[in-house]
């Protein structure tokens, strides 16, 4: 997310996954119990697995905060007790942005196979204003619809956007040309 | 044309050019006879495997033994999906890709991973997996063959063990030019150490390879992505001009950049290629990019008349499965459409002292029928 990250600090997320007793809803999901703690959005996209995510595991993707403006995620704090279950999460990566309508390329991290195969027109109004420096082609982002739940309020609908650009290099690559032998 | 139909194999000596693509994406496979064949590119079917072995798999091609060649023209993510399973499902196939990977600057490039955007670190990884792949073959299957105009890149006889018999198949490449490779660098040095800046900066159509894979009868020009330039010495005026270029005048082309304006130039129709020649395109679409536009169908219909495309290039709805996931989105004013669309494939085949047959499959259509509006 650039400079207007998030921030929260790291946590053990493995002490924080307990499942849901509430026999109405589907038992078989994993649901993050939140501490009264925040989290440093680069770790968060560092420690998402795609991998994980594609074989269908309980990953870390799971662990959305809910922001205290209800729109995507600044300053975000989660009330202890509050519970987020994410039944739908893309990454996207922005293909053009024309006539106040952002479209771009989806990867289904919930049910696909790790291809982005769906693309989106999404309104412009859709994202925060202040994600604007962002919203350009190549920029790459996390889009989830969840449910929040809370003790003394119901279950509620949401959708998240959130930014990355975060380079990095790849640790195997320094040697890849070592041994190569050219004709 | 029925499915039975596609799924005979090529005469011994019958030359088959095929082009496959989604609407994002292509790949080519060449036979060029004795039942070898050649890969250009890769794009993934509906399956997920390349398009091209899932071809010749369905025409029982043994593409274990029988593919003797892949190329990567260049690295862009709609051109090289799949190639690594190529290269690892193709273990006596020689690997020719940019004679521009030997230069360290470009090898640095190679390191740049996660944090780029999905396109870029996509055709990174790839072709990463595809250098670790041939690295670790016995050889001769181990070297990659650089590819730089001017220079033969594979070379087939008809006796194998006898190299002044008859050539089964030359492919020569004709770009990228060495200007073009030292143009490139000075790109790279102009980014300094700045990874992103490293990545944007680097225009992989410039260093695209076009091949002419050339039998005694037939030739097809692969024109990869290679774009025109300004600047002398680069792009397709480099290879034009090139005074050391064949005179050779291919009846079939594998149309450069998916038909765009920048990816043509007058002088190919007139100098590279047969007065009758057929040719082909695997459009792109990417979000509400397109390429040809109806502009560039305009102007290639005046240079020849049998063009094909392996998609119309159409933009069609996608519905999310879960009901919530929907009625977010019609909440929202969000649509969702299929990226990665119905492959298709134009087919040429054409025998020794036989006009060519062209056959389309799947949603491959001419040319004139390619949805450009947006």
């Amino acid at each position: 997310m650039g400079e207007t990250a998030l921030n929260i600090d790291r946590y053990d997320d493995s002490s924080l996954i307990s499942r849901q007793e509430d026999e109405d809803i589907d038992d078989t999901e994993y649901w993050l119990d939140y501490p009264e703690t925040e989290l440093k959005f680069e770790d968060y996209f560092e420690s998402v697995d795609l991998k994980s995510a594609r074989d269908g595991l309980p990953v870390q993707s799971h662990n959305r905060v809910e922001t205290s403006d209800g729109n995507t995620g600044k300053s975000a704090k989660i009330p202890r007790g509050k519970v987020e279950r994410v039944i739908q999460e893309w990454e996207g990566e922005i293909i053009c942005v024309e006539n106040d309508v952002v479209t771009a390329v989806l990867t289904d991290l919930t049910n696909g196979k790790g291809q982005a195969d769906t693309e989106a027109d999404i309104p412009l109004v859709e994202f925060d204003s202040r994600d604007k420096d962002q919203i350009v082609p190549g920029s790459i982002f996390r889009w989830t619809i969840s449910y929040v739940s809370g003790q003394s309020q119901g279950q509620r609908r949401q959708a998240h956007i959130f930014f990355r650009d975060i380079p990095t290099l790849h640790p195997r690559s320094p040697k890849l040309f070592d041994d190569v032998v050219w004709d | 044309m029925s499915g039975d139909q596609r799924l005979t194999c090529p005469d011994q000596n019958e030359f088959e050019f095929s082009l496959f693509g989604p609407r994002y994406g292509e790949s080519a496979v060449i036979h060029y006879g004795s039942g070898h064949w050649m890969i250009v590119d890769s794009c993934l079917a509906d399956s997920g495997q390349p398009a091209a072995l899932e071809y010749l798999s369905s025409i029982n091609v043994d593409f274990e033994k029988n593919v003797r060649a892949v190329c990567c023209t260049h690295f862009d993510e709609d051109h090289i999906r799949g190639l690594a399973e190529i290269l690892r499902q193709c273990p006596e196939s020689k690997f020719i890709v940019s004679q521009a990977l030997q230069k360290k600057e470009f090898q640095e490039v190679l390191r740049l991973g996660k944090g780029l955007n999905n396109s870029r670190r996509t055709g990174l990884r790839e072709l990463r997996s595809c250098i670790e792949i041939v690295k670790t073959r016995p050889a001769p299957f181990n070297a990659l063959m650089p590819a730089i105009a001017n220079k033969r890149v594979f070379t087939e006889w008809v006796d194998d063990k006898n190299k002044s018999s008859p050539p089964l198949v030359a492919v020569d490449a004709l770009a990228p030019s060495e200007m073009q490779v030292e143009k490139c660098l000075q790109q790279l040095a102009a980014a300094d150490d700045d990874p992103v800046k490293l990545a944007s900066e680097f225009k992989r159509n410039d260093l695209s390879t076009v091949l002419l894979i050339a039998t005694p009868e037939v030739s097809v020009l692969h024109g990869g992505d290679l774009e025109s330039n300004t600047t002398i010495g680069t792009g397709w005026e480099a290879l034009l001009d090139d005074p050391n270029r064949g005179a050779t005048r291919s009846p079939f082309y594998k149309i450069a950049h998916h038909g765009s304006h920048s990816g043509d130039h007058d002088r190919i129709w007139t100098d590279l290629l047969d007065p009758t020649a057929i040719s082909a395109l695997a459009p792109f679409r990417k979000g509400r990019h397109r390429i040809p536009t109806a502009d560039d169908v305009k102007r290639m219909t005046g240079k020849r008349r049998d063009i094909f495309s392996t998609s119309q290039n159409s933009r069609k709805r996608k519905r999310a499965t879960d009901q919530t996931v929907r009625t977010t989105l019609r909440e929202s004013e969000v649509k969702l459409y299929d990226a990665a669309g119905q492959p298709g494939q134009v087919r040429i085949r054409c025998s020794p002292g036989k006009a060519p047959k062209v056959d389309l499959f799947g949603d491959a259509c001419r040319i004139q029928n390619i949805n450009c509006d947006y």
